[in-house]
């Protein structure tokens, strides 16, 4: 049995020395010229390419209990836009769940990258939309600073005004988004997802006329 | 006692019927003589330095469905469950602090003592809580997660001594369960101390005489608690209640060192369960998820194949 | 990755499976979740028992007090009936006072025993005027995942029925108090009301009733707690509470007191197993 699941570590487990040839990583800690695992869960060894160093790592079953770090690619869900920033709720951090949402705000100036003195967050996101997002660094005490700066962040799902629940609008442009029921279009600041990862059991409803989409192009 | 609006409150006069029976009112010899019998055993059977950990030391994780990580500890009689959640914001907070906190309660169930508890927080619940936290903080890698806090919650269903070193043990458990960064395993363990005789793992009867204060004045009485990181072989917490002499208490450090570590077997043995408990349970989920994405890829190839045609 | 989808779109989430008449958890719309049950495990109370519905567990410890009657009641004792919602038992509540939700819970949970004369008060009083038991039946919730008063109302009467009093003597004259705790005898238990939770959701066209909600589905179906709890007594109806916005068709109402019916025997069952399977061992 053990032997199909790896090498299982827990917390305070020497897993090795620490040198130029082995380098603690996610789950573990250094202490005195060892590497101690911090987590329980199982021994993961990966050789870094530049270096030709082994990482050791330790992978939990769970999601562990850390907090979103600057420069993660976050999903969240926007609660209040006014016209200088707008608050989400940090939902996901990578593919990871958070079990507790966060606090984040998206300051104006960091919506878009081009055009930064023209951006109105009332035409780019809507309370409800769910958006992706990539971390700044933290300044304030229980706000995560994030921002949308990038074609690949904005907004992956949103309901238009007057639809059904349950039912987003597809993206038409990368500031335009149309709903497949009511034909309602809606500015938004729309996020280029990268097909692969298009989730299909999300997109379940649109999947139909996003393929019709793709079959245009 | 200011009445609580939010419970049902009973009559404010009632006494507990173990009042008025014969066998209430016991000297302190008398209750002395009932704790060990000639052969040197305790009420339970156990050897004066044998502690419960080796026979009747139940623990399991994942109780709670609702909590992130939790344990459960049975010491025999002493029953304890632990719940820990994800970090959360601290609340009324205003300085940025580099390390994250952890918030710990304990806390009583209203039929956890022979008499009935009132649900207040009353101070020993606290200082339980403030000593669960002094413990906890060593061994969490705190810097992880800066101006958050992580809620350990530590509920007592039954109280038979040794309920703090009940309590740190589950804690333990619960937040390596919960995947909380730890930097070591921590385990504990506790002694009473009544004149020569040192009751390892004590039940409630040993530690309610030994804090009695005997007649006889210089006697040793008292009790002791303390955790341990075991692989890092550091003592994280120590408390000692009562009036002893030096020796007795370096004495009394050597016997809880080597209890402390008796109980890491078993605190491993139930992680390593669980990791492969868990591991084994998301492969399964894994391969279902794979069966459907399978079926689901099948059904967009004939959809394609629709739209082509069509 | 249906983890992320039920954070992200938790309404379609939840449709979709309803949709397809099942529930997320697997369980058809009228499932109910296994009910285990365990009787006097704890030696500190009187009686105690746990009991685990699905992974809602909730225990119930019964303390015994003396006291004098009430003035204005001479011949009547005493049963407080407490709920604790600790804040372990869920991420949603916060250390302190009780909630809202844990009064009303409270509250509602003492109403139904009170109003199904499952115990007759009277019994509990020793000498009129002067003496009667207090019984503190404290419950506590250790893991809430929906229908908590099911869970509460198994515990309370399972626990209720193997309470057994010792016997007291009263002298008149001297007012001295005896109890011998070695002679005891059970307390009567007449009937044995039984809860059942449904929620209910609004598809677009129509309502659905759903039995035994998890706390997930009751989030679902519109706030805390459950919308419609049934509470029968050996099939009379013994309170029936309905909360929450949502309207509920007269055939869905029928439905559910003939589930809560069905349901009610099938608990009855339960707890009889056990409390036999106990006395068995307390004779070995």
């Amino acid at each position: 049995m053990d032997k199909e699941i790896g090498k299982i570590c827990i917390p305070g487990m020497r897993l090795s020395l620490s040198n130029k040839e082995f380098i603690s990583g996610p789950g573990t800690y250094e202490l005195k010229g060892y590497i101690y695992a911090t987590l329980a869960g199982i021994l993961k060894m990966e050789e870094d390419e530049k270096t030709k160093a082994t990482i050791i790592s330790v992978e939990s079953p769970r999601t562990p209990s850390v907090l979103p770090k600057a420069g993660d690619i976050v999903t969240a869900k926007v609660t209040v836009v006014n016209s200088r920033l707008v608050q989400c709720m940090i939902l996901c951090v990578g593919s990871s769940i958070l079990v507790r949402p966060y606090k984040g705000v998206l300051k104006k100036e960091d919506i878009k990258s081009t055009d930064k003195d023209r951006i109105d967050p009332y035409k780019c996101f809507r309370p409800g939309d769910v958006i992706l997002a990539r971390v700044l660094p933290m300044t304030e005490i229980h706000w995560y600073h994030l921002s949308t700066a990038e074609n690949e962040l904005g907004v992956v799902i949103a309901v238009a005004e007057g639809s059904p629940q349950g039912i987003s609008m597809v993206p038409i442009s990368w500031s335009e988004m149309q709903c497949p029921k009511t034909l309602v279009k809606e500015p938004r600041k729309v996020a280029r997802v990268i097909p692969e990862n298009i989730n299909q059991t999300m997109f379940k409803d649109s999947k139909e006329s996003n393929k019709e989409s793709i079959d245009v192009k | 006692m200011p009445l609580d609006y939010r419970r049902f409150n009973g009559p404010e006069d009632s006494v507990s019927y173990k009042r008025y029976t014969n066998k209430y009112y016991k000297g302190y010899d008398e209750l002395y003589k009932e704790l060990v019998d000639d052969k040197g055993r305790r009420k339970d059977g156990r050897a004066l330095d044998e502690a419960r950990s080796m026979c009747m030391f139940f623990a399991r994780t994942d109780l709670i469905s609702q909590a992130k990580g939790s344990a459960y500890i049975e010491l025999k009689k002493t029953k304890v469950v632990c719940s820990v959640f994800d970090p959360r914001e601290i609340p009324h907070q205003n300085e940025f602090s580099q390390l994250g906190q952890l918030y710990c309660e304990v806390k009583f169930a209203p039929f956890s003592c022979a008499q009935q508890r009132r649900p207040h927080v009353d101070a020993e619940d606290k200082s339980l809580s403030v000593a669960l936290r002094q413990a906890l903080e060593p061994t969490v890698c705190r810097h992880l997660f800066p101006n958050y806090q992580v809620d350990v919650f530590v509920y007592i269903l039954e109280h038979d001594g040794a309920c703090l070193a009940a309590a740190i043990n589950a804690a333990g458990l619960a937040l390596a369960n919960a995947s909380v960064p730890m930097y070591d395993i921590i385990t504990s363990s506790s002694v009473a101390i009544i004149g020569k005789k040192v009751f390892v793992d004590p039940t409630e009867a040993e530690e309610h005489l030994a804090m009695m204060s005997p007649e006889t004045e210089g006697t040793n009485h008292g009790i002791i608690t303390m955790s341990m990181l075991s692989e890092l072989k550091q003592v994280s917490d120590f408390v000692q209640i009562g009036s002893m002499d030096i020796e007795c208490v370096t004495e009394a450090m050597d016997i809880l060192e080597k209890e402390c570590e008796n109980i890491v077997p078993n605190i491993q043995k139930v992680l390593v369960h669980n990791v492969v408990q868990s591991f084994n349970q998301r492969k399964q989920l894994e391969a279902e998820a794979k069966e459907r994405e399978i079926a689901l890829n099948v059904k967009m190839e004939e959809w394609k194949k629709l739209l082509n045609a069509g | 990755m249906a983890e992320i989808y039920k954070l992200i779109h938790p309404l379609k989430y939840f449709n979709d499976y309803i949709s397809r008449e099942i529930r997320p958890d697997g369980r058809k719309f009228h499932e109910c979740r296994n009910i285990k049950l365990n009787v006097n495990s704890l030696k500190t109370a009187e009686a105690s028992a746990v009991v685990k519905c699905g992974n809602t567990t909730v225990v119930c410890g019964i303390q015994l007090e003396l006291a004098s009657p009430k003035a204005e009641e001479p011949d009547f004792g005493y049963l407080v009936t407490n709920l604790e919602l600790p804040a372990l038992c869920s991420s949603k509540y916060r250390p302190g006072p009780p909630s809202d939700h844990a009064q009303v819970t409270n509250y509602l949970v003492s109403n139904i025993i009170v109003n199904s004369k499952c115990i007759d008060l009277k019994d509990l009083c020793i000498v009129p005027d002067k003496l009667a038991w207090v019984l503190y039946c404290d419950m506590v919730c250790l893991d809430n995942d929906g229908s908590l008063v099911d869970a509460c109302i198994i515990a309370l009467i399972s626990s209720l029925k193997t309470l057994r009093l010792p016997t007291v003597t009263y002298d008149a004259e001297t007012e001295d108090i005896n109890v011998d705790p070695d002679i005891r005898t059970p307390l009567k238990v007449y009937g044995l009301p039984v809860a059942t939770s449904f929620s209910v959701y609004k598809l677009p066209e129509r309502d659905i009733l759903i039995t035994d909600p998890s706390i997930y589905e009751e989030e679902m179906c519109g706030g805390i707690g459950s919308n419609f709890i049934v509470c029968s007594n050996q099939s009379l109806l013994c309170g029936t509470q309905k909360f929450g916005g949502s309207n509920l068709p007269p055939e869905s109402q029928e439905e559910a007191l003939k589930i809560s019916r069905d349901r009610a025997n099938v608990v009855e069952k339960v707890i009889e197993t056990c409390l036999a399977n106990n006395c068995e061992i307390n004779e070995i």
